[in-house]
């Protein structure tokens, strides 16, 4: 895999490309790039005719080992790898992450070392990227001694993945891309992106879509599209900040003026949607916009419908992988 | 007599059975009869969109008046102009009246000739669903076929409640004609009741057959009968409902009860099995369901049906669905569709087949394929016998000529 940035801008935001993937050598894709969050193998709620009903073409698709290492055995058997397991050939790439050694999956807890990482996952799911597994165990509230034991930890995980992967199948790519993991708020986003972030993980729109609630948040530069302007109900911020807990030595003092007036969504279980014709983003091109309203994306909410579900994360992700777009643009503009 | 938004043409009669195959044409679009209609109670298939269904090629769905008459309700649902518009499907929509939910899901359910008396499950209140509000409802969500309010007693009943259940559901039939607001719109079809009396249902099928109503329904039927007598009510009601109308008969849905219903000339079936089946992550397959949790099919590589063409047997494999079934919801909207898929090229196998004149080889077919062991149940023997077939004595008893309609 080759990984060329080709524009740096003043904010030091870059324009890359990831190519040459051993799997699928005539894919091409542009960074920042946006990993699509799975679980299972599959993004959540959207089999592959309904994924390519949110946009055609190539997908990077991120998949969280957690989701997975049950079943590596299995895709070992099957002897394909992944993606083809997962009914996701010819178009989708996996990426591999994770941020714990001993995952908690459904049948219990599973302890994986970077010897059984790499020989029974990575060989059996053969991914095209894939990250070396990492001590993320830390949060905000850490002691400086956990933070550090987890930057030894993860450091010496990298260097036995990197070792391993070497002894495989041949060097590792000279010119690295920069990846951040968790979910991230568009503001977030764009800090993350200014600073020389390549690739970014998709969870985001997951979790918002887990929530009953549609992204509604400007995603273009376009001029008339203003930010969003309607009396939108009280949103409680605190759901979108917990998110934010990787964010700590990015803060600055400019997320201040944004928090406040910082409205990402929409809550579609809330009453007051019964009756609302309007689509769920005015303007939005996505599938669910463009045919339902939001009255019944509430009802599918409020009577529990799967289908709620599908309609949101159909939205939602067509939103955030048009924002990507924009920024990629953005970058291209020097904007 | 008044004008019908519906055509029923028969396009060819079995010789030897009482099926027949027929193009029935309804306001929003055309249905190819036999015909098994998915069930969307609360105006979604669960897990899929229309796309796909329109995909499969389904004609007509269901929806269920007494949760949508809750959720959304009439009123946001006539402001939309209708269930259609609101769940963004363009094709056929069957509504039921919402009485057999009323009985079936709510404790207290009290009947009386005015209306099914019940407590509301959201506040407790007081609630009376009459005809007129049944047929209230249904005006507003638009559906090309309704229901009467029928007065339903459990198939396991007997006795003098039966008969008065038989009347009063004629009674109920002319309240909701007359209360029907949409006659060019929307048909209302009768529901042949009588319980497992043939007296009973032999009278309620000539009452309802005085009105000037497009279709009828055979209720009743699909609780906790047993097979044998199950059979015998659907071929008397068969033989007495007239052949140029369609005949609904509701809550059937196995293969095997569709196969042989088709063969006692019904038209028109509906049961929440198929997509209910698929949501415990069993999918349905000519030899009857895969339960794909079992861990037997972690490692199996195949389709969930080599044959079949829909869109999760093109791309996924039973060892994929086995690590996701009743896990994630994907799981869901895949088997879903491949059930709906299975069910509803079932009818087209049993449509084409009348069409050619070779139905009863079908049913050969099907019953072998589906009772390797020839255990075919007793009560599917005995009916495919009154309508000259022998399941056991092949030739036998099918002595009329294939014959072009």
């Amino acid at each position: 895999m080759k990984f060329a940035v080709y524009l740096v801008a003043e904010s030091s935001a870059r324009l890359g490309s990831l190519t040459e993937f051993a799997r699928i050598p005539e894919a091409v894709f542009e960074t920042p790039l946006l990993l699509l969050h799975t679980r299972g193998a599959s993004v959540p709620h959207l089999s592959y005719d309904l994924l390519q009903m949110v946009s055609t073409g190539h997908y990077m698709l991120q998949m969280p080992l957690v989701t997975l290492v049950d079943h590596t055995k299995n895709v070992k058997a099957f002897g394909k790898g992944i993606a083809e397991f997962a009914g996701l050939k010819i178009v989708d790439i996996g990426y591999h992450e994770k941020n714990s050694i001993s995952p908690w999956t459904r049948g219990g807890r599973k302890l994986i070392d970077p010897q059984t990482y790499n020989i029974s996952c990575i060989e059996a799911l053969k991914p095209d990227m894939f990250q070396a597994i990492v001590d993320g165990d830390t949060t905000q509230s850490s002691s400086a001694k956990r933070v550090r034991k987890s930057v030894d930890v993860t450091v010496k995980f990298a260097g036995i993945c990197a070792d391993l992967k070497e002894k495989s199948d041949g060097s590792l790519s000279e010119n690295l891309p920069r990846a951040f993991h968790g979910p991230i708020t568009p503001i977030v986003l764009l800090k993350l992106v200014s600073k020389g972030i390549d690739i970014l993980d998709g969870t985001f729109p997951w979790l918002v879509a887990e929530r009953g609630s549609a992204l509604v948040f400007p995603n273009s530069l376009s001029k008339e599209n203003a930010p969003v302007t309607e009396t939108l109900p009280s949103v409680k911020a605190p759901a979108v900040v917990a998110t934010d807990q990787k964010v700590t030595k990015l803060a600055d003092d400019n997320s201040n003026k944004e928090a406040v007036d910082r409205v990402y969504e929409i809550n579609l279980k809330d009453k007051i949607y019964f009756s609302d014709t309007r689509p769920l983003l005015e303007g939005c091109s996505c599938y669910s916009c463009r045919k339902y309203s939001r009255n019944y994306v509430h009802h599918l909410t409020a009577t529990g419908e799967l289908q709620g579900p599908i309609l949101i994360m159909m939205h939602n992700f067509h939103h955030y992988i048009n924002s990507f777009k924009s920024i990629q643009q953005a970058i291209k503009d020097n904007e | 007599m008044t004008r019908h938004p519906l055509t029923f043409q028969v396009l060819a009669q079995c010789k030897t059975t009482k099926a027949k195959c027929s193009r029935m044409t309804l306001p929003h679009h055309v249905v190819e009869t036999p015909v098994f209609m998915p069930v969307g109670t609360q105006g979604s298939l669960k897990g899929i969109v229309p796309e796909q269904l329109e995909q499969l090629n389904c004609q007509i769905l269901l929806g269920n008046t007494y949760h949508l008459g809750n959720r959304p309700g009439p009123d946001l649902l006539e402001s939309c102009g209708g269930l259609h518009n609101f769940m963004g499907w363009s094709r056929n929509l069957l509504t039921d009246s919402g009485g057999f939910q009323m009985v079936s899901l709510l404790e207290l359910a009290e009947i009386t000739e005015e209306g099914v008396k019940f407590k509301s499950p959201y506040d407790g209140s007081e609630c009376l669903l009459t005809p007129e509000r049944s047929i209230e409802i249904q005006n507003a969500i638009g559906a090309d076929i309704i229901m009467q309010l029928d007065d339903v007693v459990s198939s396991t009943v007997s006795g003098p409640r039966v008969e008065e259940a038989m009347h009063r559901t004629t009674r109920w039939l002319d309240r909701c004609l007359k209360a029907h607001k949409r006659p060019e719109a929307q048909n209302l079809f009768p529901i042949v009741q009588g319980g497992l009396d043939p007296k009973l249902r032999t009278e309620s099928a000539k009452q309802l057959m005085d009105r000037d109503v497009a279709g009828f329904a055979i209720g009743g039927l699909s609780g906790g009968e047993g097979k044998d007598q199950f059979w015998r009510m659907v071929h008397l009601s068969t033989d007495l409902l007239p052949n140029d109308k369609p005949r609904y008969l509701m809550g059937v849905g196995f293969a095997t009860d569709l196969v042989v219903c088709c063969a006692l000339g019904c038209d028109m079936f509906d049961c929440v099995f198929p997509t209910r089946t698929a949501r415990f992550g069993c999918a349905l397959v000519e030899t009857g369901q895969l339960n794909l949790k079992l861990k037997s099919f972690a490692q199996d590589f195949r389709p969930i049906d080599e044959n079949c063409e829909c869109s999760t047997c093109r791309r996924y494999t039973r060892a994929y669905l086995h690590t996701i079934a009743t896990v994630e919801t994907v799981a869901c909207n895949l088997i879903t569709v491949h059930n709906v898929a299975y069910q509803l090229k079932l009818m087209r196998n049993i449509r084409e087949n009348i069409l050619k004149g070779t139905f009863v080889d079908f049913i050969f077919n099907f019953m072998d394929t589906m009772y390797p062991k020839k255990d075919f149940p007793v009560w599917a023997t005995d009916a495919l016998r009154v309508v000259n077939i022998d399941l056991y004595e092949r030739g036998s008893m099918h002595k009329h000529q294939q014959v072009d309609c």
